[in-house]
């Protein structure tokens, strides 16, 4: 606080002098211009509004800064880039009310309850403890819904990278159903009209084909929210191999498409060729399928045939990858084979790769009853390089074999995010 | 306001008296020392708020009744935004329309953030949402390469990148050798990157190898941004962390899964057999390396009248063990001809009831060599068998493959 002082150098009586008035002179001088008034010289009503500084602003340009501390040690402002930045040597909390605070430090930024992110409002403590991707279910031979996967009754959540979406559907027709007959909609960014689960816009219906299916966001339409962004399911041909990635980023947007799994339409060599099999998905990849058709067996027929022979001289069945036919995605890591014949029969799986042709599984049940039907369940780690072969132990005109793809795991289900422990 | 108003009690021609002196003194002394100055003294737009600034230690810019303040807290260098009333809004601006992005709750402490929360942008280049992390992140999957070579499958569309516990980094080298050294993540490495062994790690027959993301922390990779594949003959179980903390750098490795160098067949006993890893860390060895007697690992093999028996051994010190990283696995039994079972027993009571599979009978015919898989659970008191007859036959026991419950 400066402090006015007039030394009183006259008295009464006196003539004054220039001395006295100097010392009026010197002390206004040195209130003013030396000690200068500070904070206590004025009255406790001293509040200043906005008014009173030039161009209310806090400071008068970018970069800028009020500083913090007995070294400057944190300031705030606008920076150059027009960026209102705090900033401080050490720890900055943020608090909001008395004990919780945002902490941010150098290495990492402490939060003291959950981080609840976008319009679903669904935390990251959630989506790492709670949340379950899912699972496509078969609906029928031509479409699939997707699972319930929250306490709400029809209700399906999913964490994309971009935001969170939740779609509620008592009867399913476009946000959590998919039909392979019609042509999805919404998933572009100029769409118009309602949203739709189907076939992406250029992939037709083939039958004896697999379609990888993708929720992806609903970009446009009537059905586009920015505050509660919903999705579609849409089948497509394009596999979510990393090579794949930009392609789809493309298609749907970055961030805004999640890989769900994989469906087959047509149960291949023999039986319908125009049924998405009935299927049953676990979030952890592993899709079972659980459906016949009028004939063969089980899943996929990947071979079938009624025509009594050998399989000695050539292979009944040679993997090979693909979506088109009887092939194997190439999304899948393991195969689970049933490999059937109505008759006694000596059934093998051999390496089919270059170096080598050795024998790997060898199963069949030999008896002295030839009239045994027989089928085996192997797991196989691979959708390439085994071939199938079959030698009858009994023979009798028209006896039917076959091997089906009774399952599968898909590694790109993304369950595997989970470490060795803390 | 206080208005300065100091009376004039001067008269014209006459010179002015002590008392008249006096009058202006003592009011200028109290006008200025009292104090009573107040805003309505300042002239509008008379100041700068630059004269605010500088706050010295735990001197607050406070708002409202103080509620709000803004300090640099020099006991503990803590600089404190602060909101005693309410919540903490972050919001931006877009020319008229200001948007509420990020708001901390002062009742649950919850962060609520409007857009996506991106992490990792200044301590590598490999930023994510947090959102990605939880849609789309998969850990890269082992890769079989070659006889010598392990490598990952690509998570993103640039390479393969792995979420360590403080950073996300990208696999600088995906080539790891069981011939080559790794370089890049002990103390003293100079130059690039390398992966492959860890340090005092050598390559030996029939033996697992436990493959670690490791954080590039020495050489000319060490910038915060790439980690290399490291092989090493310790497991990730609980026991072994601080071994690895201390080898790797605590938070600063990830393990991706194990590998087998030899077939434990007398022949390919240097080699990486071939496997695939799954979705859910089940790995399954690819290939037989003796015809028709089973894939994968050699835990047992005979030619003999009698029963061929393997006992559970869970390690990394011998040929025939098994990694204590499985917790279920997938055994399988051959035997040349005449049939057999495969049982699995309780190694004090030798009972085959307790756990038995892939049984397999021919009838009267013989000529039939099978090869039969089961899954089991790893039990540390339990061994395979081959049951056969008394005719001598080859008979063996493989470990096709285990569910890696560490991935």
């Amino acid at each position: 606080m400066g402090t006015l002082a007039i030394t009183k150098s006259y008295a009464g009586g006196e003539v004054l002098m220039e001395a006295d008035i100097d010392a009026f002179r010197t002390g206004l001088h040195t209130l003013f211009n030396t000690d200068k008034l500070g904070a206590t010289n004025f009255s406790g009503s001293m509040a200043l509004t906005s008014a009173k500084f030039t161009g209310v602003e806090l400071t008068a340009s970018d970069d800028e800064y009020i500083q913090f501390g007995a070294a400057n040690d944190a300031k705030f402002g606008l920076d150059s880039s027009k960026n209102l930045l705090f900033n401080a040597s050490a720890t900055m909390r943020f608090y909001a009310g008395s004990t919780n605070y945002l902490e941010v430090k150098s290495d990492r930024v402490n939060v003291p309850g959950d981080i609840l992110i976008g319009p679903a409002g669904k935390g990251v403590l959630q989506g790492l403890s709670s949340y379950r991707k899912p699972v496509l279910e078969w609906n029928s031979s031509s479409s699939v819904v997707l699972q319930n996967n929250s306490g709400t009754s029809n209700n399906s959540i999913i964490y994309f990278p971009t935001f969170v979406a939740s779609v509620t559907e008592s009867s399913p027709s476009k946000y959590r159903f998919a039909s392979i007959s019609v042509t999805a909609n919404g998933y572009g960014t100029s769409d118009s009209g309602s949203a739709q689960g189907g076939r992406r816009s250029g992939v037709s219906a083939t039958t004896n084909s697999w379609y990888y299916v993708y929720a992806a966001k609903v970009r446009s339409g009537t059905d586009f929210s920015t505050s509660s962004p919903k999705f579609i399911m849409v089948f497509d041909t394009t596999s979510p191999v990393a090579a794949n990635i930009s392609t789809l980023n493309t298609r749907y947007g970055t961030g805004c498409w999640v890989y769900l799994g994989l469906i087959r339409y047509g149960f291949g060599a023999t039986g319908s060729t125009s049924s998405i099999i009935k299927f049953q998905y676990s979030n952890k990849g592993w899709c079972t399928f659980c459906e016949a058709s009028t004939t063969g067996y089980a899943g996929l027929n990947l071979a079938y045939s009624s025509t009594d022979a050998d399989n000695t001289a050539s292979a009944f069945y040679t993997f090979a990858a693909g979506t088109s036919g009887n092939v194997i995605p190439e999304t899948i890591g393991h195969v689970r084979l049933s490999i059937n014949r109505a008759r006694v029969s000596d059934w093998y799986i051999r390496e089919t790769s270059s170096t080598s042709s050795d024998i790997i599984w060898r199963g069949g049940w030999q008896t002295d009853d030839g009239t045994l039907g027989h089928g085996f369940l192997v797991e196989l780690p691979n959708v390439t390089g085994y071939s199938v072969f079959q030698e009858r132990k009994s023979s009798n005109a028209g006896t039917i074999r076959g091997v089906a793809l009774a399952g599968f795991c898909d590694t790109y289900m993304t369950a595997r995010r989970h470490g060795h422990g803390i | 306001m206080s208005v300065l108003n100091v009376t004039r009690a001067l008269t014209a021609n006459t010179n002015p008296t002590e008392a008249q002196f006096d009058t202006m003194r003592t009011y200028l002394l109290t006008f200025f020392n009292s104090p009573n100055l107040d805003q309505d003294n300042v002239a509008t737009g008379g100041m700068v708020y630059s004269t605010l600034g500088d706050c010295g230690d735990d001197e607050a810019l406070k708002f409202t009744s103080n509620h709000g303040t803004i300090q640099y807290l020099g006991a503990t260098d803590i600089f404190e935004i602060k909101n005693t009333q309410g919540d903490m809004v972050f919001g931006t601006r877009s020319g008229s329309t200001l948007t509420d992005n990020m708001e901390l709750d002062s009742a649950t402490g919850n962060l609520t953030v409007g857009g996506t929360l991106t992490i990792n942008t200044s301590v590598g280049s490999q930023a994510a949402s947090i959102l990605h992390l939880i849609a789309s992140y998969v850990k890269p999957r082992l890769v079989y390469s070659t006889a010598d070579v392990v490598t990952v499958e690509d998570n993103t569309a640039s390479g393969a990148v792995v979420a360590f516990p403080d950073r996300l980094c990208l696999i600088y080298d995906t080539t790891c050798s069981l011939a080559t050294s790794a370089n890049g993540e002990t103390t003293g490495d100079t130059g690039t990157a390398v992966s492959g062994l860890a340090a005092g790690v050598t390559r030996t027959a029939n033996r697992w190898y436990y493959i670690y993301a490791v954080q590039v922390q020495y050489g000319t990779q060490a910038t915060g941004v790439y980690c290399i594949l490291v092989a090493n003959e310790t497991s990730p179980e609980p026991a072994n962390i601080a071994a690895l903390n201390t080898a790797f750098g605590e938070g600063k490795w990830v393990y991706m899964g194990v590998i087998r160098n030899g077939y434990n067949d007398g022949t390919n006993t240097n080699i990486i057999a071939d496997f695939v890893y799954d979705e859910m860390g089940f790995v399954r060895f690819k290939y037989a390396t003796v015809d028709n007697e089973g894939m994968g690992i050699t835990m047992a093999s005979t030619t003999s009248t009698t029963n061929l028996e393997y006992e559970i051994a869970i390690g990394n010190d011998a040929a025939a063990t098994i990694p204590g990283v499985a917790s279920r696995c997938i055994f399988g039994g051959h035997r040349e001809a005449d049939g057999f079972e495969l049982h699995y027993r309780a190694i004090d009571t030798d009972e085959n009831h307790m756990i038995t599979g892939g049984c397999y009978h021919t009838g009267t015919l013989s000529t039939l060599a099978p090869v039969v898989y089961f899954e089991v659970p790893l039990l540390t008191d339990y061994k395979l068998v081959v049951v056969i007859g008394n005719v001598s036959t080859d008979q063996r026991i493989v470990l096709a493959g285990f569910l890696d419950h560490y991935v």
